[in-house]
């Protein structure tokens, strides 16, 4: 007998891949951040098809009521998902600032450079750029 | 909110010229100023810095994402500015000083609030710590009274720091949260690759003893705020106290450094 919180289990998972495939595609998602997501999608539709695994892998942690074994797995598979979320964000808070401190820097130089070239004496005045050749503004 | 420490602030009396306070001739050193909208204070403080350095001292302002002219106010004053597109938080700021400070090849690195708090006139007394060897000089309101009053809360709280960093350092020190601080040229190279990025100033001290820098104390006076707004609120106290016990601990334990950021 299937159990029917498992089928809508597995419906959710599916319509979850299917968002998720269309969101790599449109180039929205990186394939890095997606498969954790997918993974725990993938543990919901195996296990929900499939129960006599599921069966197994809920008397092997001890949990009588075998739903419960599959939607821990994926509670565990998920919190993996916010931990991954959060590392990735201190790095980019990180490298953010590190980039902030670079460009200011840079940019301090270049004004004491410009001062140093006396006045009206800017890039474009000093050097102007041949049409096409420097970047343009757009 | 009026806090009841800035009601009765009792401001001390300080002559530029401390005894002792003369600035060693072969050191050139660079004082990196934080500031974040301090345009009513910075200019005076920068004056301040320049007067005091006999023509030693290199003032940095590392402006903040201030919106109220802070860097024109400093630049007007005589410093250099390094404006920072954005706010990145007060240890990211200062770090980008400890850059400019290993960049250029400075012997010591001066930090300076840029709200008038920390003295320049009292710079000599951490200078002259580091030419007579400490790697890290902390300035501190505490190893004598100096009159500097504040909230019986803060207080508590600085007590329990200094508690927390002198176990940590094997060392006692009084005054963990002063950002008026003198760094040699081994800690502005570590400060450089590695600086906490927010509430810096207990944790910078665990990261120079964890490097086996020498830290040492030297007594100052400073100042209540005079103009602008402080950056403490009493939500942000409590975000702050769990932060950098937890950043002590977890650096006690022992955590390998962070890769530096490619520059
Ligand atoms: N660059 C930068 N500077 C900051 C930031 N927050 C505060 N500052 C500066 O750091 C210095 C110290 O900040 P304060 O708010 O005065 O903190 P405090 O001295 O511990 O507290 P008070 O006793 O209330 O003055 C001042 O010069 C501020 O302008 C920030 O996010 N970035
Ligand atoms: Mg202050």
């Amino acid at each position: 007998m299937t159990n029917r919180l498992v089928i809508v289990g597995v419906v959710i998972a599916a319509a979850l891949v299917i968002t998720l495939v269309s969101l790599i595609r449109a180039r929205r998602l990186n394939e890095r951040y997606a498969l954790l997501w997918l993974i725990a999608a993938a543990l919901v539709i195996i296990f929900g098809l499939w129960p006599a695994a599921l069966d197994a892998l809920a008397s092997a942690f001890g949990i009588a009521y075998p739903p419960s074994a599959l939607f821990l797995l994926v509670g565990i598979t998920l919190g993996l998902v916010l931990l991954d979320t959060a590392i990735v964000i201190s790095k980019l808070v990180a490298r953010a600032a590190a980039l902030a401190q670079h460009m200011a820097m840079t940019e301090e130089r270049v004004r004491a450079l410009e001062e140093r070239l006396g006045p009206d004496q800017t890039y474009s005045s000093a050097a102007p750029p041949e049409p096409g050749s420097g970047p343009s503004p757009s | 909110m009026v806090r009841p420490d800035r009601a009765r602030r009792r401001v001390p009396v300080i002559e530029l010229g401390v005894p002792g306070a003369e600035i060693p001739a072969h050191l050139r050193c660079l004082a990196i100023v934080p500031a974040l909208n301090e345009a009513g204070a910075v200019g005076d403080v920068v004056r301040a810095i320049l007067a005091a350095g006999q023509g030693r001292v290199d003032v940095l302002v590392v402006d903040d994402g201030s919106t109220d002219g802070t860097a024109a106010a400093a630049r007007a004053a005589g410093a250099r500015v390094v404006s920072l597109p954005f706010n990145v938080g007060i240890g990211n700021a200062v770090q980008t000083g400890y850059r400019v400070a290993r960049a250029e090849g400075y012997d010591v690195a001066m930090q300076v609030d840029g709200d008038g708090q920390h003295p320049p006139g009292q710079m000599g007394l951490l200078i002259a710590e580091v030419a007579a060897g400490a790697n890290y000089v902390v300035g501190s309101r505490f190893m004598r009274d100096a009159g500097y009053e504040t909230s019986r809360t803060r207080r508590g709280a600085m007590v329990f720091l200094a508690w927390l960093v002198s176990a940590a350092v094997g060392q006692t020190v009084t005054d963990t949260t002063s950002g008026f601080r003198a760094a040699d040229r081994a800690t502005i190279e570590l400060f450089a690759g590695h600086y906490p990025p927010d509430y810096p100033e207990v944790e910078a001290l665990v990261l120079a003893h964890r490097a086996g820098l020498r830290i040492a104390e030297v007594p100052v006076l400073m100042l209540q705020r005079s103009t602008g707004t402080s950056s403490i609120t009493p939500l942000r106290s409590a975000y702050y106290m769990v932060k950098v016990s937890l950043a002590v601990i977890v650096q006690r334990i022992g955590t390998a450094p962070r890769p530096e950021e490619p520059e």
